[in-house]
C-alpha cells in the first residue's frame, strides 16, 4: 500500500471519499445538520472521523455494528482502488476525544 | 450505456437481495434481468466502489443499500441507474456473476461473461435449454431461466430466486438432486446423472408429476480454487425414457415369444422350418427338420436354397406354391433331400403366413416322419386319403 502523499490525485481521492461518507451519514441519521467529517493523516494512514449527534450514534453503528461495518467496507474498497489506506472513526457530539486523531489537514470540511 | 433500475432487500438472516430490471426506451421495462443474493451486503458495496460509477450514482446506490438494511421501510424502492456493460459486470448484475466474492478476484465464470455480460445473460434467459445458477454453501438460486422453472413445475422462476435450493425444491422427489448439488459443491467434481427420476407438484395444476431429467451440476471456482457457484443444466428426457421403456417392454415380450417357440421347436416330434417367402431363405429350422434335409441346423439356418438345390424338387414345389398363398397339408413324400441318408416316407405340410396387408411373408413347413408309425398313424391315414 503506498504511503499517503500530498499530491492533487490523493487530495481528489480524499475529497471524494469525504463527500461520500458525509452524504451517507446524513442520509442515515435523524439529525443531518450535526454530521461532520474530518480527516486525519498519521503514519500513512488516513483516518476519516465521522461525527454525528449522540442520539444518532446507534443508527450510525447499526445493529451488531452492521452499518459501521458497511462503511468500513466502502472505505476498504476505496483503499484498494486508490492506493490510499483509510480507516473510520465514528464519534458523537460533543467532540471530546479528538485528541487521539486531531485533524491536521483541513479539519471538518462539511 | 445500459439503463437499469435496481432495488435492494435485506432478509432477517442477513441475506442481501438485489433485484435488477433493464429499462428500454419506448418499450417500458423488460422482464427481470437478475435477482442476486449475497450472504451480506458488504460484497456488493465493494463492487459499487470498484465499478467507477459517477459519484452521484455511487452515492445513491450506497445510501440505498445502507438504508435498506438499516430501515426496513426503505427497502424495495427502485433506483434508476445508467451504466456501461463493464460496470454492470463489475457489479455482478449479470445474474450468473458470483455473489459473495471479493471484487478484485479473478473469476473463472466472469471470463465467460467478460465481453458482454448482458448479451450472454439474455442468451441464457432466452435459451430453450434450462439453465440455473446456485450460489454459496446453501446453494441459493441466483439465476434461473424460464425453461428451468417450467422443468421444476413452476410457472415462473421469480419466486424461487433468492431461496436456498432446499427451500425452493421442498418435494421429496428432488432429494436426490439436492444431494448431487451438495456433492458438487463439497467435492468440486461435476455431477452428471442421466434419466434421474423426480416427482413434484405442478404449480398451475397441482398434479403430481413424475419426470426424468438428465442433469449436470458443474462447480464454478474462484481464483483461489474454492467452489462458489454451481451451474445447473437440466434436460427433460421423460418422453425419451418412456419411449425407450415401451420399446424395452415390447422387446421383452418378443423375446418371451421367441423363447416359447424355441422350446416348442426343440421338443416337437415334427420337423419345423420357417422360410422367407420372397427369397426362400430358411429363417428358422429345428434340429429334426434339419436332419430330414440331411444337414445340421447351424448350416441350414439363414441359408438360401442351394444351387443345385439339395431339397427335393417336390418339396421345393410345395414351398413355392405356399409362397403364392396356397396351403398344402399332409403331402406324402418319400424323400426331402438328396443328402438325406434314410427315413421317410414323410407327411409334409406348408402354410403361408400373411403380413397385415395380405402379402405372403413367411412359409411354415412341417414334416412328420411316417416311419414312426406310432406318431404318424393319423397323419399317414389322412395322407393316404388325400393321395387317393
Amino acid at each position: 500500500m503506498p504511503q499517503l502523499r500530498n499530491d492533487l490525485a490523493t487530495d481528489s481521492v480524499i475529497v471524494a471519499t469525504r463527500q461520500l461518507i458525509f452524504s451517507l451519514a446524513r442520509a442515515l441519521v435523524d439529525d443531518p445538520d450535526s454530521v461532520t467529517v474530518a480527516f486525519n493523516e498519521r503514519d500513512g494512514l488516513a483516518t476519516v472521523i465521522l461525527t454525528v449527534a449522540t442520539s444518532d450514534l446507534g443508527k450510525m453503528i447499526g445493529k451488531q455494528g452492521r452499518t459501521a461495518r458497511s462503511l468500513r467496507t466502502i472505505l476498504q474498497a476505496a483503499s484498494m482502488k486508490h492506493g490510499v489506506q483509510f480507516s473510520l472513526d465514528i464519534r458523537s457530539l460533543p467532540v471530546s476525544s479528538l485528541d487521539s486523531a486531531t485533524p491536521n489537514r483541513a479539519g471538518p470540511i462539511f | 450505456m445500459i439503463k437499469l433500475r435496481i432495488k435492494f432487500h435485506s432478509e432477517t438472516d442477513d441475506r442481501f437481495i438485489i433485484t435488477t430490471e433493464r429499462t428500454t426506451a419506448g418499450r417500458g421495462r423488460d422482464p427481470l434481468l437478475s435477482k442476486i443474493v449475497y450472504e451480506h451486503e458488504d460484497a456488493f458495496l465493494e463492487r459499487i466502489v470498484s465499478a467507477d460509477l459517477d459519484p452521484t450514482t455511487t452515492q445513491d446506490l450506497v445510501i440505498a443499500v445502507l438504508l435498506s438494511v438499516a430501515r426496513a421501510e426503505n427497502a424495495g424502492h427502485w433506483i434508476p441507474v445508467v451504466m456501461t456493460s463493464e460496470q454492470s459486470r463489475i457489479l455482478g448484475l449479470s445474474a450468473s456473476e458470483r455473489p459473495q466474492s471479493n471484487f478484485n478476484e479473478s473469476l473463472a465464470l466472469s471470463a465467460t461473461f467478460e465481453q458482454n455480460p448482458l448479451d450472454l445473460h439474455d442468451f441464457l434467459m432466452n435459451a430453450p435449454t434450462p439453465f440455473a445458477v446456485l450460489s454459496g454453501p446453501r446453494q441459493i438460486l441466483s439465476f434461473m431461466n424460464e425453461p428451468y422453472a417450467r422443468l421444476l413445475g413452476r410457472t415462473s422462476g421469480s419466486q424461487l430466486l433468492g431461496l436456498p435450493a432446499r427451500e425452493a425444491l421442498p418435494e421429496p422427489g428432488f432429494e436426490l438432486c439436492l444431494g448431487l448439488l451438495e456433492r458438487a459443491y463439497k467435492t468440486g467434481e461435476p455431477q452428471v446423472r442421466r434419466e434421474l427420476l423426480n416427482s413434484f407438484h405442478q404449480e398451475d395444476t397441482g398434479l403430481l408429476v413424475e419426470a426424468y431429467f438428465d442433469i449436470v451440476y458443474h462447480p464454478v471456482r474462484d481464483a483461489a480454487g474454492s467452489v462458489v457457484n454451481i451451474l445447473a443444466q437440466a434436460t427433460d428426457v421423460t418422453e425419451r425414457v418412456l419411449a425407450r421403456q415401451v420399446s424395452e417392454h415390447r422387446e421383452q415380450k418378443l423375446y418371451r415369444l421367441w423363447a416359447e417357440l424355441e422350446a416348442i421347436y426343440s421338443v416337437a416330434p415334427v420337423g419345423i422350418a420357417v422360410i422367407d417367402a420372397t427369397n426362400l431363405r430358411l429363417l428358422r429350422i429345428n434340429q429334426l427338420q434339419a436332419a430330414f434335409l440331411g444337414d445340421s441346423r447351424e448350416n441350414l439356418e439363414n441359408s438360401l436354397p442351394n444351387d443345385p438345390p439339395t431339397a427335393s424338387p417336390e418339396i421345393m414345389r410345395l414351398v413355392k406354391l405356399a409362397a403364392t398363398g396356397e396351403t398344402r397339408t399332409n403331402v406324402l413324400l418319400d424323400r426331402l433331400s438328396s443328402r438325406a441318408e434314410s427315413g421317410g416316407p414323410y407327411s409334409v405340410s406348408v402354410r403361408p403366413s400373411l403380413n397385415p396387408v395380405g402379402v405372403v411373408e413367411t412359409i411354415t413347413l412341417t414334416t412328420l416322419d411316417l416311419g414312426n408309425r406310432y406318431l404318424a398313424n393319423d397323419a399317414f391315414r389322412m395322407a393316404a386319403v388325400q393321395t387317393q
